[in-house]
């Protein structure tokens, strides 16, 4: 949990890369909201399922990152290119 | 330490992007205690630009990779054979590194992540202060350890000006009179005398004045 980490400022510090991170992801023009942060303890198996399932359709919903599309771009021109070939 | 920032991304893409190999160079002593322009630092950003290169269809490689220092020839040793290799470097140095591997790699183009900012400490981690200009003709003997030169906005040397007012600079309220830092620690020191005292003229000689400036040891 926050303040609670075996690391002892491990998380505090991971909250404030993830920060940078969300910035960094930003900047090249991938929604910073693919990233997230939750603290939680060992003990809370339950919880952390929840969080997955949540975070899986938070993703679902929000659909391939802009990347995906322009590597999927890329693949398209290259097959047409070897087929005109 | 010298202290610089990185460029901001944009900047950095449109200088890139023309090339189709690029090496991402880090340096990791003074800008890698900044947090920007390490060997990480360099990895990140490298990374970073193979992104904006996919997503706008820029056919271009990108490595990254880095050395303790860019300003001295011995510790591009472990980096011949990636920088032999290399179309273009993005150096992630202060302007000093810029131009020592421009002048070593003669026809590679080497082009600036950073801007470099300014010669200063780290008051706490991510927070970084001026306190030099390397003037060449040190004064801190006699301001009781405070420089006029980089502190004083005016660089005064018979402070403070009529612009002090509670120990702040009339430039900025977040700017300390460094006159008033002077004459505190004078005092705190007991020597609070020293500050009637008339110092020669300034040697401004030293300075930028003449141009760039060298110097060398014999016996080397």
């Amino acid at each position: 949990m926050e303040g609670q980490c075996h690391f002892l400022e491990g998380n505090t510090n991971a909250v404030k890369r993830i920060k940078k991170v969300k910035e960094l992801l930003n900047m090249v023009g991938v929604d910073p909201e693919r990233l997230e942060f939750f603290h939680l303890s060992a003990a809370q198996g339950p919880r952390w399922a929840e969080i997955c399932t949540e975070f899986t359709e938070k993703i679902n919903a929000l659909g391939p990152s802009p990347i995906w599309f322009a590597l999927q771009k890329k693949l398209e021109s290259t097959e047409n290119n070897k087929q005109a070939a | 330490m010298i202290v610089g920032e990185q460029k901001p991304f944009d900047e950095v893409w449109e200088m890139v992007k023309s090339h189709k190999q690029l090496t991402v160079f880090g340096c990791n002593t003074c800008v890698a205690v900044c947090h920007q322009g390490g060997n990480k630092e360099a990895e990140i950003l490298a990374s970073l630009l193979k992104m904006r290169a996919t997503q706008e269809g820029v056919d271009i490689e990108i490595v990254d990779g880095g050395i303790e220092r860019q300003c001295e020839h011995p510790f591009f040793d472990s980096a011949k054979e990636l920088l032999k290799d290399s179309e273009a470097v993005l150096s992630l140095a202060c302007g000093i590194g810029v131009q020592f591997m421009a002048q070593k790699y003669k026809e590679t183009p080497i082009y600036p992540a950073l801007n470099t900012t300014f010669l200063g400490d780290v008051q706490e981690d991510g927070y970084f202060t001026e306190k030099c200009q390397a003037c060449g003709d040190c004064v801190l003997g006699v301001t009781g350890g405070v420089c006029p030169v980089t502190r004083c906005c005016k660089r005064l040397f018979n402070g403070p000006c009529g612009g002090s007012s509670d120990g702040k600079c009339e430039i900025s309220k977040d700017i300390d009179c460094a006159w008033q830092l002077v004459i505190d620690r004078l005092k705190a020191m007991g020597k609070l005398d020293d500050y009637e005292k008339l110092t020669p003229i300034k040697d401004w000689s030293k300075d930028r004045a003449g141009g760039p400036r060298s110097f060398k040891l014999e016996g080397f």
